[in-house]
């Protein structure tokens, strides 16, 4: 990627932000309710449809509210989280990645804002009492912990940009030397696992009207973008590189890609749904969750390490080498 | 490194999570990652090896039923195999430690094979169901022949394939000896009974409607395969108030209304249970068949109705009249009385004698009326549930 970044490449790579963006957040919705639908399944349990759920937060967005105490800091973290999530959505790569050159944020930033968009939408439990006081404590809890969880998986990605970190892992076969990340992704999958989809399902949040409503997008779009996160790290080869070649093949390459998505969103559902079928009390799933991110991150991340200390060790030995080859050629030379 | 390699032992931590369902993945993944790297003899060897020792097994613990054990640990059982896999990297996949490893240099490296050896034991050690101790087991055997396998150490694989095949056979061995081995029963004929559609097949002489069709055949609902019939089941089917509103209606209406529903109530039992014993029922029958064949006899008005219409078009052979109440017995017909006179329930009774029935399959009928004596054209179809239907009586008498 040596090209310059130009004005075109530059537009087209805002036009594809906007589009993934809006792409995600309306897939949002009809991700969770393919799952729940799917869970249905499984458990032999009667769900609702696939559009189950964007019509019911269409229906909840014109519903009156009925206010209570303390809506007004729920409704607040409502948008916020709201806000969080569709920044997220923004700068998580779906069918392609930003060319070289242009800003991109790091890994970090976008696991720190899916993290407070996620302690955002456990904050209303809190405020708004009852029953569900001492999940939504225990919901931010374990939110609050995700981040130290991560910590592998962020030395993994490092401080560069997500775009270049995914467009090195690109040129990887997951089949092959990428089979380490494919472990990364899988830790980053489990954080939607077993996480508060059930417990935010089954735990009757007390908001009503609009505030419900963009609950309920806020937490599709945390979980899909979680999703998406982890397919990306698997799977970095199905992403689109603007700026390789022409236009064209680019298209062709954002359209591969996004069929590449939905199939691995297929694939996310499927396993989403069997782990409900694991029936776990609400702080048991929260320390099983950290636990299998905690410790598959860092598998992964000495997998990988392993393979990368090595080769750069090799590379000094074999630089050192060549530097005392030359030096015995330069002095041979001299000689005569 | 290959993603078979990585998958290895996280399908190893599905086993010692979740038990011995995800052995066939493992081993079929295990064979995946020997055979990715070379396909030499070594490899083709072990991977039949691991995938026998994976799929058997599982195959062979379908056959039985759950033991129910109740699993005591928890779900932190895996995490801690998870653990001591990172230690484990950490202890062989550092650059110190692979530089003595040849082949190892410049490439990501998971001691994969002692990785699954590692969650078998822990399975092992820490599950406490047979099933899943037995599964760590075998998972041990695959991680070690993986192991073997990737560092191509012949002898390695040698040996744990002898410690594979003796941890199956003596591991079958114990699931022989302690678990019971699934039997299939179909539907049972009391619940199968309520259902209308089971009524169909059945008839009795009573039933058949004068200008109405030759008595339908014997369909595959009317006479259930054979069946468990366990004590409970008995006593279950003695207890049962069965729903039969016709023939209850009948017996209410009957002169001897007082006998005949006990009649009825026990009859069904003792018949299934001459059923089994049917060959040798002819001569000597049970003490409650006694008191059952008493009953009828002292029926006498069962001749007493010989403008029955039915009776005289359909009866024929006692044979036929034994296969409606064999085929009740099995199902339990509710409604089979549908308008018949109150005057026809003594007559039915006679019907369910033991003894007529067990002499039904092999004899010619042994009570006929003056009327029923006429001869009525057999049809094929008659002839042959005939034949059917005496090698079935047959049959049974020699499986009780």
């Amino acid at each position: 990627m040596t090209h310059e970044l130009t004005w075109g490449w530059s537009f087209a790579a805002l036009l594809a932000l906007a589009l993934q963006t809006v792409l995600m957040v309306l897939a949002a919705p009809w991700f969770s309710g393919w799952v729940n639908r799917l869970a249905g399944r499984l458990t032999g349990g009667h769900r609702f449809l696939v559009g189950g759920r964007w019509q019911d937060i269409h229906h909840q967005f014109r519903r009156p509210g009925l206010r209570q105490r303390g809506d007004g800091l729920s409704s607040l973290a409502c948008r916020g989280a709201l806000v969080l999530a569709v920044f997220a959505a923004c700068m998580t790569p779906v069918f392609t990645l930003v060319p070289s050159g242009f800003p991109a944020p790091g890994f970090f930033l976008l696991c720190s804002a899916q993290v407070c968009a996620s302690l955002l939408l456990g904050l209303p439990l809190v405020v708004q009492g009852g029953t569900t006081t001492l999940a939504g404590y225990a919901a931010l809890l374990a939110d609050s912990l995700l981040l130290p969880a991560l910590v592998p998986v962020l030395v993994m990605a490092g401080g560069q940009d997500f775009s270049a970190f995914l467009a090195h892992l690109r040129q990887l076969s997951p089949v092959g030397d990428g089979a380490p990340f494919v472990l990364m992704g899988v830790a980053l999958f489990l954080v939607t696992a077993w996480k508060g989809r059930q417990a935010g399902a089954d735990l009757p949040c007390q908001l009503s009207g609009a505030d419900r409503a963009v609950w309920m997008l806020a937490t599709d779009c945390v979980q899909l973008v979680w999703i998406t996160l982890a397919g990306d790290v698997a799977w970095a080869s199905s992403l689109a590189l603007p700026g390789e070649s022409g236009v064209e093949p680019w298209l062709a390459q954002c359209l591969a890609g996004g069929a590449f998505w939905i199939a691995k969103l297929a694939i996310a559902a499927l396993l989403l749904a069997g782990t409900q079928l694991m029936v776990l009390t609400f702080p048991r799933r929260a320390r099983v969750r950290l636990a299998a991110v905690f410790l598959l991150g860092l598998l992964a991340w000495q997998v990988a390490y392993s393979g990368q200390s090595a080769a750069v060790g090799q590379d000094k030995t074999a630089s050192a080498q060549d530097e005392q080859d030359s030096a015995w050629s330069d002095e041979g030379n001299a000689t005569p | 490194m290959t993603l078979a390699v990585i998958l290895a032992p996280l399908l190893a931590l599905c086993v010692v999570a979740r038990g011995i369902g995800f052995l066939p993945a493992l081993g079929v993944v295990t064979a995946v990652a020997m055979l990715v790297d070379a396909w030499e003899p070594l490899q083709e060897f072990g991977a039949v090896c691991v995938v026998l020792f994976s799929v058997l097994p599982v195959w062979f613990v379908s056959r039985y039923q759950d033991d129910g054990a109740r699993e005591r640990t928890g779900p932190m059982v895996p995490f801690l195999a998870l653990g001591l896999m990172v230690i484990l990297q950490l202890a062989t996949g550092t650059p110190a430690a692979m530089g003595e490893a040849p082949g190892h240099a410049g490439a990501a490296y998971l001691p994969a094979g002692l990785c699954v050896a590692l969650a078998g034991l822990v399975a092992v050690t820490c599950r406490q169901a047979m099933v899943w101790q037995w599964a760590g087991l075998l998972a041990c055997v695959d991680g070690v022949m993986l192991s073997g396998v990737i560092e191509n150490q012949v002898m390695v694989v040698g040996v744990t394939a002898l410690a594979g095949c003796v941890v199956a056979l003596l591991g079958g061995m114990c699931v022989h000896r302690v678990m019971l081995r699934v039997a299939v029963a179909p539907a049972q004929g009391g619940a199968g009974a309520e259902r209308p559609s089971a009524r169909s097949g059945g008839f009795e002489l009573g039933d058949v409607e004068p200008a109405g069709p030759e008595p339908r055949g014997l369909g595959p609902e009317a006479v259930v395969a054979p069946r468990i019939w366990t004590e409970a089941e008995a006593a279950a089917e003695d207890e049962e108030p069965l729903p039969r509103p016709g023939k209850a209606d009948q017996k209410a209406a009957s002169p001897n209304a007082d006998t005949k529903p006990e009649t009825d109530l026990t009859s069904p039992t003792a018949e299934e249970h001459k059923d089994k014993a049917a060959p040798d029922a002819e001569t000597g029958s049970s003490d409650e068949d006694d008191a059952e064949t008493a009953e009828p006899q002292d029926a006498p008005d069962a001749k007493a109705d010989p403008a029955e219409p039915t009776e005289t078009e359909s009866t024929e052979t006692g044979l036929l009249k034994t296969d409606p109440s064999e085929a009740k017995t099995e199902d339990h017909k509710p409604g089979v009385g549908r308008a018949v006179p109150a005057a026809e329930a003594p007559d039915k009774a006679p019907e369910h004698t033991p003894d007529k029935e067990a002499s039904g399959s092999t004899d010619q009928p042994a009570p006929v009326d003056p009327e029923e004596a006429e001869p009525v054209p057999r049809t094929p179809e008659m002839i042959a549930r005939d034949v059917w239907l005496r090698g079935y009586l047959t049959e049974r008498g020699r499986d009780a």
